[in-house]
């Protein structure tokens, strides 16, 4: 069975091929782990075509998945190379010159208002009444901004215009210009700590009473209406093997401040602070994508699981506060890797199966140990987010040629790793999990 | 005051904190097994309901079957009258083994019925039961998870003196028995 590799990159070969390897031995896993935390993918290079290349895998993979899970994602690949050839590329490498005058023009601009800036701060020696020389410097940030903007517009209107077809491959799966999972749902998951709620939270200074957060980022809120939207990225939505999963690129963010000590004053300390005193920095609780799966188990309550045993964990502190209890597992490395709370003892067992904890655990060994896992289970939904703090699924990029496979592949071995999930987990199976 | 008086009620104090807090954690460790010997008896009792549901079913199928329908039955009858105590628990455990020791030879024995075994009422008490036993296994995680917690408190020094006095005791964990260990899956008899 194929370990996921979210976060990861494929290289090499022009081929398109699942990737393959199985994902219960653990020898398999360590190596996988050891060598390439970041590239957790077995590339067969060597295979003349991308058909036979996956079937060998597949007779040999441990049991795992069936044979039509990884005929199902062999015809993915299968499809998405096809379209892709056959009604992406061509009109693509007829707009590459375009784009090249483009990048030029939008590279040049503002290379060339930084060298007339440091032109200006020289005559600004010189002659310092000469105002008008400082105008190419004010320029410089906003010109800089414009073309990160100019790039993130150039992504968004291809994708706009191309992710539709190339997600034909994909049947009963589509891309999304909105966020496939809200602000509100996930928020309700709990799945993400809330610092506002734990006393303890790592955005606190070590007495509790420097930091102060704001849940809510008013900046996060205006740049949701822009290209620049740091919130939410790309979605996706859709059923896989009767599984219902909705995927959004995610970033959970808070506002901290630090109060700005006065001399010999003692100052009060209360979350509505005088703001004059403090300086506020807006911080990422979280970057990295958001996976919910419908589940065919029913059930109640909220379980959460959060990643510990590093130094920067998050607290759990805040699920105190919704009567959630500790859940202490058999699974002894289970328990050093995840901390698990739940309003149901009984409920979280029945969902944290061992074979489920065995599972997870592999999974998130395969991520690497930057990239965290976090579960919840709540509403008769799976939610899987897993830290991988880069841009995923990245197409289209202007400073990138249009024809350059590299980036298709990686958008489809991200996408495929995701849906693999599926088959790891057996969400589609009735019973057992 | 006296500084050696005050020093004197310091260490009653502490001494007296300390005692207080392992009562309490006592008390707490033992009302968790008790809340998770509800919880089983609340997941068995699924189960004594669905038992004679798939019994009835079976019942008009398996003629060859009798002596281990009416087993079964007599079986959950006994268990069904059992509340889950600390007394009691031992024989509760003990039931509920032979209980699934025969469902499962039961499910097995369902093979031998081609009718039986298409039949749609009894592939969904089959389902059903499945889902049922998933619960089972949980409570008894989470009982097996609260003893093991009560049991440490009781046998290990200091909270060991203080459990004595109480005459709070050690609880019996949840063991699958021999048969059971090579558990039954359902889903497997009707792909």
């Amino acid at each position: 069975m194929t370990i996921p590799s979210i976060g990861g990159n494929t290289s090499g070969n022009d081929k398109f091929k699942p990737i393959s390897s199985s994902v219960n031995k653990p020898d398999e896993v360590n190596n996988i782990v050891n060598n390439s935390i970041q590239t957790p993918v077995q590339e067969q290079a060597e295979a003349p075509d991308p058909a036979p290349a996956v079937a060998p895998a597949a007779s040999s993979a441990s049991g795992n998945v069936s044979q039509n899970a990884e005929e199902s994602i062999l015809e993915l690949y299968k499809n998405f190379e096809s379209i892709l050839r056959k009604a992406v590329l061509p009109e693509l490498e007829q707009y590459e010159p375009k784009r090249k005058t483009i990048l030029f023009y939008l590279r040049a601009v503002p290379i060339g208002v930084f060298l007339l800036s440091l032109l200006s701060i020289l005559v600004f020696f010189v002659y310092p009444n000469a105002i008008l020389f400082s105008i190419p410097v004010i320029a410089l940030p906003f010109l800089i901004f414009a073309y990160k903007i100019s790039l993130k517009i150039h992504e968004k209107k291809f994708k706009k215009k191309y992710m539709p077809v190339l997600m034909k491959a994909m049947p009963n799966f589509n891309w999304l210009e909105l966020s496939a999972i809200s602000i509100p749902e996930i928020r309700s998951t709990r799945i993400f700590e809330n610092p506002t709620l734990s006393r303890n939270s790592r955005y606190r200074s070590d007495d509790g009473r420097i930091y102060y957060n704001r849940p809510i980022s008013l900046l996060s809120f205006a740049k949701s209406f822009t290209p620049l939207n740091d919130v939410f990225d790309d979605c996706f939505k859709g059923t896989y093997r009767g599984v219902d999963i909705a995927i959004s690129e995610y970033a959970e963010k808070c506002w901290v401040g630090r109060e700005v000590k006065t001399s010999g004053t003692q100052r009060s300390h209360s979350f509505h602070s005088d703001k004059k005193n403090m300086s506020w920095q807006e911080v990422n609780i979280f970057k990295g994508v958001v996976i919910r799966f419908s589940m065919n188990k029913k059930f109640e309550g909220y379980t959460v699981l959060r990643p510990k045993g590093y130094s920067s964990a998050p607290s759990c502190a805040d699920l105190k506060h919704y009567n959630m209890e500790e859940v202490v597992l058999e699974d002894v490395d289970f328990n050093k890797n995840f901390s698990v709370y739940s309003t149901d003892q009984i409920e979280a067992r029945y969902l944290l199966t061992t074979s489920f904890m065995d599972r997870l655990r592999t999974i998130s060994l395969s991520f690497g140990s930057k990239n965290r896992a976090y579960c919840s289970f709540y509403d008769d939904y799976f939610y899987l987010a897993i830290e991988t703090n880069k841009d995923l699924f990245k197409l289209f990029s202007l400073d990138k040629p249009m024809n350059d496979l590299e980036q298709y592949k990686n958008l489809l071995t991200e996408i495929t790793s995701i849906l693999q999930l599926v088959d790891l987990f057996k969400l589609d199976k009735k019973l057992g999990l | 005051m006296d500084k050696s008086l005050l020093l004197i009620v310091a260490v009653v104090a502490v001494c007296f904190l300390a005692l207080y807090s392992t009562y309490v954690s006592l008390i707490q460790k033992k009302n968790k097994v008790k809340e998770a010997m509800g919880g089983i008896d609340v997941q068995l009792k699924k189960r004594y309901d669905l038992i004679p549901n798939i019994l009835t079913i079976a019942n008009k199928f398996m003629e060859h079957e009798r002596g281990l329908i009416t087993d079964i039955t007599e079986l959950r009858s006994k268990a069904a009258g059992l509340k889950s105590d600390t007394d009691t628990i031992s024989q509760k455990i003990k039931l509920d083994n032979e209980i699934s020791t025969k469902m499962g030879q039961l499910m097995v024995n369902v093979e031998n019925y081609p009718q039986l075994k298409s039949d749609q009422t009894m592939i969904q008490a089959m389902q059903t039961y499945s889902e049922v036993e998933e619960h089972i296994a949980a409570a008894r995680r989470f009982y097996n998870s609260a003893v093991n917690e009560l049991n440490n408190a009781v046998e290990i020094f200091p909270s060991s003196i203080i459990a004595s006095a109480l005459a709070i005791k050690t609880c019996p964990y949840f063991e699958a028995e021999e048969a059971a260990r090579k558990a039954v899956n359902a889903s497997e008899f009707f792909k």
